[in-house]
């Protein structure tokens, strides 16, 4: 697929221009008490997939602000309003300082965070993402339907293609006024023989911060290429070596962060860093990275609370480092914010800062040497409806699904059905033994959490129990 | 806003178009309300008003949605979802069914029956009542999180279609819930009432928060975290199992709400929630699970989450039964998956989370019916087993076969009596063979109404609000415990 004019540089302007200095500026004005204040414009397009057609076409176009009021005493109060007028944001003010009126004090609040000087981070934005041709998209997928065919016959193909562009500005009476774009972009497809009972199936995804670069006809054939032309065979619950796909590593790792990254869930006692902070808890060839900026991933420039987004080590060579943090579980720690700051706003206030651009350092291996390091074991493509089991040991539990092979003497032998696995997140990199040396990036669909990640072989994985396809 | 939304309407009725209808939120209203460890977190008050704009052609769907209320911004919508439609049409070389739905009433106004608005109480004094809660739950220093929540929604709904249907419906949902966590030595339990991941929900005001009585249990929720950490582990093996209301209600939800949706069959969620185990050869005869298995899809119950008056797509909320004694006997379906399978009427189950959302099959209130015994009856039933309450996790494949869940409390069974509390339950099984396990179900007396505000589908995502009844149940030989 081609968006006319897509290209690194300096970030579209809406086709009414860009109105969030005004609109922050009207809303300070507004109050009189330390506030800070997000200004959100985001516009999405989603193509979803089923049965070989473009089933789901989406469009949304939203503009919203988000106003967080603290009062004399430490108490916040957050508000949000898609209503920008006078009115509007009269109401948005009425409203934020009624809760923070009411709020209980939150301990150690140390303010809004004033500008630290540095610039915003030039990050790479597509152009054109907004005037996209819709039409062009739909024969784009109809072509990547075909040659989907063309590799394996008659398939049922689903999938998404999903691209926006999103404005973040935020301000507070610090004094701190920053404004940045971002563009995401995704697609994946699912490749079933729904002839065959059960179907064997194929999986490929990737994000890219430009649509332009999401190769539509090189995504359905590799989909294509990886489905299995036999019916898998039943696997047999148990501890095995496996080789984590990116996809697959993406869900556990985003996890990791959800659990025990975050400074909130140190506070509260349950993270793994409570105990394993300065320690070895992964083999050396681990090295994570929370790298906002990387043009190989889904860059970011700023946090919810307006700090320029930097790159920052977790995991070295297997030692976890510190939590993330922002302005207020800093104040609480006695440290600096890491600029990791969610919006104030329910649902992700409670959820507290978190790392959400991950990069797992890759290492050299081919997947032909990661599939011959495994020698025998199971290759996992993705993972499905995965949830946590026990946080402090990073423990999870899920599905695997769409390409779930059989491997024996470093040869992939066979697709077998999928199983149920419960497994440590720490346990599965503290067993790593080889990290590939290719790397693809991987994205939820608004880009909320990414990572660019390769492959790896673990020497053990715990699947308890298997399914009948 | 009327006028918006009748130029919605009409600008999405372009040359080629079979359909359109406007989904207007006048007003979305959403208030969260936490108190962690005594200090306010995330207090947010929302409100939104948008229009999200559905048009079908001969052979596609388009959708758009949008903030932005001016006669421009909503053509412009309009015109999207008409582009998407027309570029939709590129993959597709049939016509997309569409039930009729012709003796639809063409006018109608609906409101959730509230006796406390939540949106017009003094926020202080619900903080209050969870300042109170919260406190109380720190019974010992080894709740080191406690956390009480509410939460509260109100939709301001107007609907047009391009059938001539006009209907406005204003629905608030309100729930809360407390929850401690306890750490110990290597260990991390939570305990949470009425039931966890925020409490429960119901369709109505504070009225229901009231009723949760939330400090009246917080002590108890306390000492129960406590004492977790230091309870025997659950066991493992195959033993008999009775699981409490809130529990079974996930189970049905899991593994046959999402089942029997009738989108997933079809494969039309194949890339990304997955599909379900269940045919549609299967109507009428698969056998799901035991004659003790009586499920209902029911719209029309007051009081739920799932409750309503006319789906997204204007059709009438209804009461079916999806499996009767064992047998699986219904889905639930849109008016177009319902044409697919070659019905004249919609299951009535469509609904988009939001003006930014396109209406998809979702659950209504989707409940497994009471049997006849006592609680007491039915653990009299059981020599040697285990009770578990309260999920703590879970998980299922997509075909919505393997399962595994975690609870909060266990409890060994013997001689028909509750032993001490044990700390991680699990169990797994696989969907047709747990069911048919199922040996009774409790009485009327054991029955309660959830609310799930969190049911996650769709892409782009959509949350829905949905609800379940269920009783007690007692399944024989249940698989227990998870990997050592």
């Amino acid at each position: 697929m081609t968006t006319a004019g897509s290209r690194e540089g300096s970030p579209i302007p809406w086709p009414d221009g860009d109105r969030s200095r005004e609109l922050l500026e009207r809303v300070l004005a507004a109050v009189h008490e330390p506030a800070d204040v997000r200004y959100y414009r985001e516009q999405w397009t989603t193509l979803r997939s089923a049965n070989s057609m473009l089933y789901q076409p989406h469009s949304e176009t939203v503009e919203s602000i988000s106003l967080r009021i603290c009062s004399e005493d430490g108490r916040l109060g957050v508000a949000t309003s898609t209503e920008i007028s006078a009115e509007g944001i009269a109401a948005l003010v009425r409203r934020a300082r009624a809760l923070a009126q009411v709020a209980p004090a939150v301990r150690d609040f140390p303010g809004f965070p004033e500008d630290p000087g540095t610039p915003t981070p030039a990050i790479p934005v597509a152009r054109g993402v907004f005037q996209d041709d819709l039409e062009a998209r739909g024969q784009a997928l109809a072509d990547a339907f075909a040659v989907v065919e063309d590799e394996i016959g008659p398939a049922r193909i689903s999938g998404v293609v999903n691209q926006g562009i999103s404005q973040l500005a935020v301000a507070n009476t610090s004094g701190l006024h920053r404004n940045s774009y971002r563009t995401v972009a995704q697609a994946n497809f699912l490749t079933e023989i729904a002839s065959r009972d059960p179907p064997p199936s194929g999986w490929a995804e990737m994000a890219h911060w430009d649509p332009a670069r999401l190769d539509l006809i090189g995504l359905a054939r590799e989909a294509a290429r990886i489905t299995p032309r036999v019916r898998p065979r039943m696997a047999k619950p148990g501890r095995y070596r496996v080789l984590l796909s990116g996809s697959a590593l993406f869900e556990l790792l985003s996890f990791l962060s959800w659990m025990g990254l975050g400074a909130l869930s140190v506070e509260e006692g349950w993270s793994f860093l409570v105990n394993g902070q300065g320690k070895r808890v992964a083999a050396p060839e681990i090295t994570l990275v929370d790298d906002p900026r990387n043009p190989r991933g889904l860059p970011a420039a700023l946090d919810a609370e307006g700090l320029p987004m930097r790159r920052r080590t977790l995991i070295d060579r297997g030692v976890a480092r510190g939590p993330a943090h922002d302005t207020l579980t800093a104040a609480r720690a006695r440290t600096r914010s890491t600029a990791n700051a969610l919006p104030p706003e329910a649902p992700a206030g409670s959820i507290g800062p978190i790392p959400r651009n991950l990069l797992l350092r890759p290492g050299t291996a081919t997947l032909e040497e990661l599939v011959k390091e495994l020698r025998r074991g199971i290759l996992v493509t993705r993972f499905h409806y995965v949830r946590s089991v026990h946080p402090g040991k990073t423990t999870l539990t899920g599905m695997t699904r769409d390409g779930t092979y059989w491997v024996e003497r470093g040869e992939v032998q066979h697709p077998i059905t999928n199983l149920r696995f419960t497994e440590g997140i720490l346990s599965t990199l503290a067993g790593t033994e080889l990290v590939g040396g290719k790397v693809r990036a991987y994205g939820d669909e608004r880009g909320f959490m990414s990572a660019v990640l390769p492959s790896l072989v673990s020497r053990s994985f715990t699947f308890p129990s298997a399914t009948t396809f | 806003m009327e006028d918006l939304i009748r130029t919605a309407l009409e600008a999405a009725q372009g040359p080629g178009v079979r359909f359109a209808d406007v989904r207007a939120f006048t007003a979305y209203r959403y208030e969260k309300l936490s108190v962690k460890n005594g200090i306010a977190e995330a207090l947010t008050r929302t409100e939104e008003a948008g229009i999200g704009i559905r048009v079908l052609r001969e052979r596609g769907w388009g959708f758009a949605g949008t903030s932005e209320r001016t006669p421009a911004a909503v053509r412009r919508a309009a015109e999207r979802a008409a582009r998407l439609a027309a570029a939709s049409e590129r993959t597709r070389k049939e016509p997309v069914p569409f039930t009729e739905e012709r003796d639809l009433p063409h006018e109608g106004r609906y409101e959730t029956p509230l006796q406390s608005d939540p949106f017009q109480m003094d926020a202080e004094e619900k903080i209050r009542h969870l300042r109170d809660a919260e406190a109380e739950l720190h019974v010992d220093p080894a709740v080191k999180v406690g956390r009480a929540h509410m939460t509260f929604w109100q939709e301001d709904k107007w609907y047009l279609s391009s059938e001539g249907a006009s209907y406005r419906a204003s629905l608030t949902h309100s729930g809360a819930g407390i929850e401690a966590t306890a750490v110990g030595e290597g260990e991390v339990q939570r305990r949470s009432y009425p039931t966890s991941f925020g409490g429960n929900f119901a369709q109505g005001g504070f009225e229901f928060v009231s009723s949760l009585d939330l400090r009246a249990h917080a002590r108890e929720v306390g000492r129960t975290a406590v004492e977790l950490l230091t309870a025997r582990a659950a066991p493992r093996g195959s033993m008999d199992l009775v699981l409490a209301s809130d529990q079974l209600a996930l189970q049905v939800h899991e593994s046959v709400g999402h089942a029997t949706e009738l989108d997933r069959i079809l494969a039309y969620e194949a890339g990304f929630a997955g599909t379900s185990f269940l045919t549609t050869a299967g109507l009428g005869t698969f056998r799901y699970g035991s004659p003790a298995m009586n499920i209902t899809a029911d719209a029309t119950r007051p009081g739920g989450l799932g409750t309503f008056p006319w789906d997204d797509e204007g059709v009438p909320g209804q009461k079916y039964s999806l499996v009767k004694e064992g047998i699986l006997v219904d889905f639930l379906s849109s008016r177009e998956m319902a044409a697919r399978i070659g019905r004249t009427r919609s299951g009535g189950t469509a609904r988009g989370d939001g003006y930014l959302r396109t209406p998809l099959i979702r659950m209504t209130n989707v409940n497994l019916e009471p049997g006849e015994r006592s609680a007491q009856e039915l653990l009299h039933e059981v020599r040697d087993g285990i009770y578990m309450e309260t999920n703590r996790s879970w998980s299922i494949d997509d075909k919505r076969l393997n399962f595994q869940f975690g609870c909060e409390v266990g409890r060994r069974i013997r001689g028909g009596e509750l032993g001490p509390l044990l700390r991680n339950p699990i169990y797994s099984g696989m969907t047709p063979k747990f069911w048919s396990s199922l040996e009774a179900v409790g009485g009327p007396e054991t029955w309660r109404l959830w609310g799930l505000p969190n049911c996650g589908k769709g892409q782009p995502g959509q949350v829905m609000r949905v609800g379940h009844g269920a009783p007690m149940g007692l399944f024989r030989k249940a698989r227990v415990g998870g990997p050592r």
